[in-house]
């Protein structure tokens, strides 16, 4: 009996312990909430005011939508100084309390993300509902729009454009940048970070450029060609198409099933300089030149063509990144880790330095197998 | 005693009065005096009577039945009349003689119902404590094995028999349940429940700890691991000691079927278990506390369904979880016919009706649904489980996730606190014991399962030599003769 008691009090203890960390009290009825799915924000017409565009789940509508007709979401607007007032805006036009915390998408102007992303990116740091995993991206125009496209496949235009992300993804065009990565790279110095431009096009979502943020403004933008040679120089390629365009309209295409890529920092002479190799295994997989041409040229021409049109693409990539003096790989970080003192001088200045750094490309390639030969080799 | 048969007759009707089914038949010997037979009808057989102590009595010839002894006092005659054996007075003795003429009605050996097995012997123990004992006797045929016999209940009288194997249980553990069952002080033992009682070590805790079974192949194999067994007469249940937590999970299956299957579906049934305790309280807890930690294209599911649904998500749960319960006791005490009907109205009709009057979401009676399922995987846990359920649905209702987890703590530190008869209850995981893991979680072949668990202290530790299983690879051959 005493064991009992015993037993008996320290529950009770334990209990009045666990009702200070939360109770019935804290409790939310998932039916109660308004799930946001994805956030918009735009500059408002009137002057220091953000307009933030909500996009809210219907569940009730998310199997009927197509019977009836009706969408399995509804957007919805409200205008304030900062995005926590916008978000407070939504409480007078819902009969639920919002809920962000299964926000797949944050969506930024371009006109906001030149600005600078600190004063609304503030608020989703803060907030305790807000994941780091949440991918960002950037629109053309106006950010709103692209919450009102025609989602096609999914039901909501959210879940289209996220689609359209990790597709791409897989086939090595773009990888999401979260909030997370965003955040870590605006506290690095003078590193930038690349976002997916999204574009309206006729009522669909278009990936077409990728943004580039140094700081927390964008200073410019890539191409998709040139998004994709900084996952090869960055090493965050891992399979994927290759096209290469040889002279008079010839064209060869390469699956690429593996790559791996290796960042070997210098310092000789009183000179920094990094060497980037890429090693890449891949198969043949279409030759739009045949007959006599295709059969006299040999695997280690068509391993060539690979190599020179890689090394080609990332060195042209890093022109274009010296040029807006955008160090998107983080050369800066790995030599601040590898030459703590030497290197302090060169990085104090960084951003003229970037424009010089010597960095030098090998391309390792490997055909294995022939892929889809139209003819046989003769 | 008295010397005249009529007067001893005339005591022992005094004890049975005008019962019924007590029955005295005077007779006449040959060589003069009288004498008298007495028996309860229906517990006697009157074939044997007739034939092999009225018939010899009267031509003056030897009764040859087995089992006979001398009686000195009326009260002992009672008590052994009482058993179905028959009492014989004659003139000019002050002793009385019994022969074993027990010829009562008893169910006919079947197979249990509550342990049915795919590949396993399929006899089970009946309400006769004799059968049970030669069913138990069959198994094990060793002159090591002991049946102890003792009386219990005040006016039931009923016969209890200690088993155990000499040179493998321990000494001390046949002292302790000796000991416990000598201080039983109850009036009637009508079943293994009534005991069990009495003896086990934490009455008020919701996890057994006396096994229990209904097949002798069962109880034969727990007492060759060292343990001991009541068998009580009147009940197909024998009672097994020391009772570990792991034994929830073994099944006579386990040991028919190969080990590689024997493994997975162990590890089935350990799995169901924390489901079916934790299933409906982490519904409550994910919907309520912490959606954030549903899956997306998950929560819109569980928005859409509970969309509408009058009331909040563990009131939804408590109350199809009551149903439930009602559901099951109501399937277990009607009629078999009548219970699959129930069966087929609680599941059907109602949980379907519900939800398209929406009245509950979907996904609540799916959990409960899968709940009660996971119940059904280990049976004689399942009571403490149903039990501990409404605790952690409570605490996950009002405390969410930390809730959950003060619940489930609380039931490992219950867990890892109970005794069994001197054993350890989680042995051999609290306190771990690795190289007893191989009959727990998964179950290794036989050859690999060398000792028997220390937890119970037997006397002989191995179960089998330290020999290595014979290699036959080098056997014969499909393709002949090696050249």
């Amino acid at each position: 009996m005493k064991k009992l008691l015993k037993i008996l009090c320290a529950a009770v203890t334990l209990c009045v312990i666990l009702l200070s960390l939360g109770g019935c009290w804290s409790a939310d009825e998932i039916s109660h909430k308004a799930i946001i799915l994805g956030i918009s924000v735009d500059f408002a017409d009137t002057p220091e005011k953000y307009l933030v565009t909500a996009q809210i789940a219907r569940p009730s509508q998310l199997k009927a939508s197509s019977a009836d007709g009706e969408n399995a979401y509804i957007n919805i607007s409200s205008e304030g100084v900062g995005v926590q007032a916008a978000l407070h805006g939504f409480e007078t036009q819902l009969s639920r309390e919002i809920y962000t915390g299964h926000m797949e998408l944050i969506i930024f102007s371009e006109e906001i993300a030149r600005s600078g992303l600190t004063p609304v990116l503030d608020y989703f740091y803060r907030s305790s509902e807000a994941r780091f995993s949440t991918p960002v991206i950037i629109a053309e125009g106006r950010a709103a729009d692209l919450l009102d496209i025609q989602a096609d496949l999914e039901q909501m235009p959210v879940s289209s454009i996220l689609g359209t992300m990790s597709n791409q993804d897989s086939d090595i065009i773009m990888s999401g940048t979260t909030m997370g990565d965003l955040l870590r790279e605006m506290v690095t110095e003078h590193s930038a970070v690349t976002l997916a431009l999204f574009r309206v096009n006729g009522k669909r979502a278009a990936m077409e450029k990728a943004a580039v943020i140094k700081g927390d403004k964008m200073i410019g933008s890539l191409t998709i060609d040139q998004k994709q040679y900084e996952l090869l120089a960055g090493g965050e390629y891992d399979e994927g198409v290759q096209v290469c365009k040889i002279a008079d309209g010839k064209v060869a295409s390469f699956r690429i099933m593996k790559c791996v890529t290796k960042h070997n920092l210098k310092y000789e002479n009183g000179q920094f300089s990094a060497d980037i190799s890429v090693n890449i295994t891949g198969q043949i997989s279409g030759i739009t030149f045949g007959g006599e041409e295709y059969t006299i040229r040999a695997r280690e021409d068509l391993e060539q063509i690979l190599r020179d049109f890689i090394t080609r693409g990332i060195n042209d990539m890093f022109s274009a990144t010296k040029e807006i003096n955008a160090d998107i790989i983080g050369f800066n970080e790995m030599l601040r880790r590898k030459y703590p003192r030497d290197s302090k001088s060169l990085l104090e200045n960084w951003d003229d330095n970037y424009r010089n750094f010597p960095i030098s490309v090998s391309v390792a390639a490997t055909l294995t197998g022939t892929g889809a030969v139209r003819e046989r080799v003769k | 005693m008295f010397q005249t048969a009529e007067e001893n007759l005339n005591a022992i009707a005094a004890i049975f009065r005008d019962d019924s089914d007590f029955v005295a038949r005077e007779f006449q010997l040959p060589s003069g005096g009288s004498g008298a037979v007495v028996f309860i009808d229906g517990l006697a057989s009157p074939e044997i009577i007739n034939d092999f102590i009225l018939k010899p009595l009267m031509n003056d010839a030897p009764i040859s039945i087995g089992e006979a002894a001398k009686l000195d006092t009326i009260e002992k005659a009672a008590e052994v009349i009482l058993d179905g054996d028959t009492v014989v007075f004659l003139d000019g003795f002050t002793t009385a003689a019994y022969f074993n003429t027990k010829g009562f009605p008893s169910r006919t050996i079947s197979e249990p119902q509550t342990e049915t097995v795919l590949r396993g012997p399929r006899e089970g123990f009946t309400e006769s404590m004799r059968t049970n004992t030669a069913l138990l006797r069959r198994k094990l045929k060793t002159p090591d094995l002991r049946i102890e016999s003792l009386r219990m209940g005040k006016r039931t009288r009923t016969t209890v028999c200690l088993c155990w194997l000499d040179s493998i249980a321990a000494p001390d553990l046949i002292d302790e349940v000796r000991k416990r069952i000598d201080t039983i002080d109850v009036d009637a033992i009508l079943g293994s429940g009534y005991v069990e009682e009495f003896i086990e070590d934490d009455p008020l805790s919701p996890f057994q700890t006396i096994g229990y079974s209904e097949k002798p192949d069962v109880v034969a194999a727990k007492l060759l691991e060292g343990r001991c067994a009541l068998i009580i007469d009147g009940t197909p249940f024998a009672l097994t000691m020391p009772f570990l937590f792991i034994e929830n999970f073994q099944s006579p299956e386990d040991y028919s079927i190969r080990p590689l299957s024997a493994s997975f579906l162990r590890l089935i049934r350990i799995i169901s278990f924390p489901v079916t305790l934790t299933l409906p309280a982490l519904y409550v807890a994910l919907v309520n506390f912490h959606s954030e930690l549903i899956p997306t294209a998950l929560l819109y599911t569980i928005a859409a369904a509970s969309e509408g649904t009058p009331f909040s998500a563990p009131l939804e749960t408590a109350v199809m979880l009551l149903i439930f319960e009602i559901l099951r006791e109501a399937g277990i005490r009607l009629p078999k016919p009548t219970g699959q009907a129930i069966s087929i109205v609680g599941a059907l009709v109602m949980g379907q009706a519900a939800i398209e009057a929406g009245i509950v979401g979907a996904p609540v009676v799916i959990i409960i649904a899968f709940c009660a399922v996971a119940s059904f995987v280990s049976p004689t846990v399942s009571d403490a489980a149903n039990l501990m359920r409404w605790v952690l649905l409570l605490l996950g209702a009002t405390m969410g996730g930390f809730g959950i987890l003060l619940g489930v703590l609380s039931i490992y530190i219950l867990l890892a606190s109970t005794q069994s008869f001197g054993a350890m209850y989680l042995h051999p995981i609290a306190p771990l014991s690795l190289k007893e893991l191989g009959d727990t979680v998964v179950r290794i072949p036989m050859w690999m399962l060398k000792t028997r668990p220390s937890a119970l202290r037997p006397q002989d530790k191995n179960r089998r030599s330290d020999d290595p299983k014979p290699d036959f690879s080098g056997g014969i051959s499909p393709y002949g003769a090696e050249q």
